[in-house]
């Protein structure tokens, strides 16, 4: 689904409830203001007319029983189509980036500071002291379900990406510590956000 | 997790800035989340509309998000059989005066419930508007998939019918109906006819007497040329010409 689509519903609710007003406004004047979408709007307006009459009706060329046999196999196999696309997340940095997201913009628009979100992806922090709120603000974001960021982060902590490893020694992974105190040591985040997530 | 031991859904605001969910439908999203389980579901689940206690399709839509993002899927996949039962008799009705052959009008109910689950499902911020206007969402899909579905029935039926050849145009068309002169009985009648016309007989034979629109200003509104919009209109008027006599 694009984010037109969600732009489309908006104006065809708007020039829905326009129609529905007491004076609506003309096709035309709605063509002018929003000449990208004026085509749609012919055909949503000539349409009109059409399924005003449908709400009349009473004969139906598919019985409301049939729709529902349709809808059931349709929930049949969207719920498999769906679930099987509920893979366990490989990086939330990855995710973040399929949709647009720098690590700076997903830290911002979640009101953390990116050493978090670094920990977050390496599974240095207390799975079980993140926050619901930041669990659903990530999956917001991040378009997959709270239960797979759970999922992904209860998993054991990994060695940064990309990191140089020339001691003489076996690099290892980092200590968990609780979200709590990463907090307290974010450097970067303002005390405003450390005040919010200390609630 | 079991449905027992999980938490309650967070509502989380909307991502897209200045859109916000109706103040009632938070109200009445709350008010069940903070209800026990079987109550819940007895409420979700009244089929009287005018029931005090209705639930609205956007409040469902909300809790079905809410639960899916928590990971509760077996709520939400319930929540989602409901608005399937809630939305069958608006499909019925809606896909039944378009004139398409039976088996094309199972075809819009199934893409449009699709489209629907497929919406209920994304998490993104392009599908929350569906928390916000429900019905105006499923009717546009729902109208989005009944025009393509008319269209390949033109090329089926119709697949030599281009409004591009010549033909005579005739000069009775400002003689045709307004809808502002018809009854309701009349209204009825020529929507029936409307529905008959294929997607740019009927856009060109609306905008020239529904809303008045010149000649040339439907050419470039459709991008075709003036004589183009003549044959449409045209055409327009012998298939109602058609279902007139055939009517009568």
């Amino acid at each position: 689904m694009s984010q037109n689509e969600m732009e489309m519903d908006a104006l065809y609710a708007a020039w829905s409830e326009d129609q529905a007003s007491r004076v609506p406004k003309p096709l035309k004047e709605w063509a002018q203001a929003y000449p990208n979408q004026a085509q749609d709007m012919v055909l949503w307006a000539s349409a009109e007319p059409i399924l005003h009459v449908a709400e009349e009706r009473s004969a139906y060329s598919v019985s409301i029983e049939q729709t529902l046999a349709i809808g059931a196999s349709v929930l049949t196999e969207q719920r498999a189509k769906i679930e099987a696309n509920l893979q366990p997340l490989q990086s939330l940095v990855a995710v973040a980036k399929e949709r647009g997201l720098s690590v700076k913009a997903l830290a911002q628009q979640v009101g953390i500071g990116v050493t978090l979100i670094a920990k977050l992806q390496d599974r240095l922090l207390v799975a079980n002291s993140v926050p619901n709120t930041l669990l659903e603000r990530l999956s917001q974001l991040l378009e997959v379900t709270t239960e797979q960021i759970r999922a992904y982060l209860q998993l054991p902590p990994q060695l940064a990406k990309g990191a140089m490893f020339k001691s003489p020694d076996v690099p290892r992974v980092g200590e968990q510590q609780t979200f709590e105190k990463a907090v307290e040591e974010a450097l970067e985040m303002s005390a405003e956000q450390k005040a919010f997530w200390k609630q | 997790m079991t449905q027992d031991t999980m938490q309650h859904p967070i509502l989380t605001p909307l991502q897209t800035e200045g859109r916000f969910r109706e103040a009632h439908i938070e109200q009445q999203a709350y008010a069940l989340l903070n209800t026990g389980r079987l109550e819940r579901w007895r409420l979700v689940s009244l089929t009287n509309r005018e029931a005090k206690e209705w639930v609205q399709e956007e409040t469902l839509v909300c809790l079905l998000r809410a639960y899916y993002r928590q990971g509760d899927r077996e709520s939400a996949w319930r929540f989602a059989e409901i608005l399937i039962q809630r939305t069958a008799a608006f499909l019925s009705r809606h896909t039944a005066v378009w004139h398409l052959p039976p088996h094309y009008v199972e075809e819009c109910i199934r893409d449009t419930q699709e489209q629907l689950i497929s919406a209920l499902f994304n998490l993104s911020a392009n599908a929350e508007f569906w928390e916000v206007r429900f019905w105006l969402c499923l009717k546009r899909r729902l109208l989005n998939v009944i025009q393509k579905y008319k269209r390949i029935t033109e090329v089926e039926f119709h697949p030599n019918d281009s409004a591009n050849e010549e033909e005579p145009t005739i000069d009775k068309l400002a003689t045709l109906p307004d809808k502002r002169v018809l009854s309701s009985d009349a209204r009825a009648e020529i929507a029936d006819a409307l529905a008959q016309l294929k997607v740019e007989e009927r856009m060109a034979f609306y905008l020239f007497h529904y809303e008045d629109w010149g000649q040339q200003d439907i050419a470039d509104q459709l991008q075709v040329s003036e004589r183009t919009v003549r044959n449409l209109l045209t055409r327009a008027e012998r298939r109602l010409a058609e279902w007139r006599s055939m009517a009568n």
